[in-house]
């Protein structure tokens, strides 16, 4: 299966949630501990030789079982192949549940519940259905960015917020897009 | 760079509901022919099969970092997902209408995690400032990791560590009138069907909550 390798290994380079060095085991019979740093970044989990920049390898955290071995042990298997497991030994019992806390959190569906729940409860209190709508302020340092609106020809709105992030919204407000116009998320520091 | 293709692949076919799934047109790498490929849109992972029944994807565009806009091209209704990399590939695709080509820009846009995630904390955001204007009744945290298949499967999302669970049903002293059972029955199964009455009326109140949102797929919560 082919995949944007060049970009994965780009977003492996990325601030990470978490990075440490572990020992890590395959889960072929056979394969041994060896010591690899550890990143994980947004659902992918990078693993490095130590000093090296390219990770040897990337594991997609969706659909995945992480569980508790013992102590300071915990392992990684995927739902479609449940007896192999990746294993990871870290320094200490609490480095070790700071990892699984991580790694749950890490996938995209796990995100998406949280979305679910969080609108749904935000309509059960305030009847509001479009709560983003309201939503100008910096998702980082919370200025208001609503004085930041650019209103280009044909309806492209542009909200800065703040310094932080660029989101292109299309107001849809005159029709049809137009060659050139661009929807983007970009982080702009 | 190695990669869990086989999961991955998996991840692809399983059974948790695909964002976005359409035929688009692709333009090749060394063969700059548009092939049609049948796309399926899981969270940041684009993948495209050859065919709409395919078992297994030929491939997958992971969509972090990345831009999606319209383009020039030959092909009418035509976008590019661009990377911001050196060297970096840019995908050209194709949608067979303008309303295809605009409902796919906006979905591409926003599968990222990056993305995603700041919408979760500004949600999170909101909902604490109106907790705060509105205090509520205590709630109960909901105890222990949900099961699947009698498996631990994940622990309940962050926020309900933070005592702002749902609310569980009101406590029951002694027997309530409409029901024989009383709590302190020793017999699982009466408490079960007793207790699983009332689940399923809160799991249809529920339900019903997600009214306002039409088809409660993600995408529209991302609106």
């Amino acid at each position: 299966m082919r995949f944007n390798e060049k970009e994965l290994v780009l977003l492996s380079r990325q601030p990470s949630e978490r990075a440490a060095e572990l020992g890590m085991r395959g889960p072929k019979k056979g394969d041994v501990v060896k010591k690899r740093l550890v990143k994980l970044v947004v659902n992918f989990l990078f693993y490095f030789r130590t000093d090296e920049e390219e990770p040897i390898g990337a594991l997609l955290l969706e659909q995945c079982r992480v569980e508790r071995e013992d102590s300071q042990t915990f392992s990684i298997a995927f739902l479609d192949e449940a007896e192999r497991k990746y294993v990871f030994e870290c320094d200490t019992e609490e480095q070790c549940a700071e990892w699984i806390d991580s790694i749950i959190k890490a996938s995209y569906e796990f995100m998406r519940k949280n979305l679910i729940y969080y609108r749904t409860e935000i309509h059960r209190l305030t009847g509001k259905v479009r709560p983003l709508a309201a939503a100008r302020r910096c998702a980082k340092c919370h200025t208001d960015g609503a004085s930041n609106q650019q209103r280009s020809y044909r309806g492209m709105v542009t909200v800065r917020f703040g310094v932080h992030i660029i989101i292109t919204i299309n107001s849809r407000q005159t029709g049809r897009l137009m060659k050139g116009d661009g929807f983007g998320f970009a982080r702009q520091c | 760079m190695k990669l869990n293709e086989r999961s991955v692949a998996h991840y692809a076919t399983c059974d948790s509901p695909p964002d976005k799934t359409g035929f688009l047109f692709k333009k090749g790498e060394r063969n700059t022919a548009y092939h049609r490929r049948w796309f399926v849109l899981k969270g940041n992972m684009l993948f495209y099969f050859e065919e709409r029944d395919s078992r297994e994807p030929i491939g997958v565009i992971v969509l972090e970092g990345c831009t999606v806009e319209l383009c020039e091209s030959t092909e009418e209704f035509a976008f590019a997902i661009k990377f911001d990399c050196v060297k970096a590939r840019v995908y050209k695709m194709a949608a067979e209408n303008q309303a295809a080509m605009e409902s796919w820009v906006k979905a591409l846009s926003r599968a990222s995690f990056d993305y995603m995630r700041l919408v979760v904390k500004e949600l999170e955001r909101q909902l604490e400032e109106i907790q705060e204007a509105n205090p509520q009744d205590e709630l109960q945290l909901i105890s222990g990791p949900s099961k699947e298949n009698g498996v631990a499967w994940s622990k309940p999302p962050a926020a309900l560590a933070n005592a702002r669970a749902p609310p569980v049903p009101p406590r029951r002293k002694g027997a309530s009138l409409e029901s024989p059972v009383c709590p302190g029955t020793g017999c699982f199964s009466k408490l079960h069907d007793w207790y699983g009455r009332e689940v399923e009326e809160l799991r249809v109140q529920w339900l019903q909550t997600f009214a306002p949102f039409g088809d409660a797929t993600f995408q529209s919560c991302l609106d």
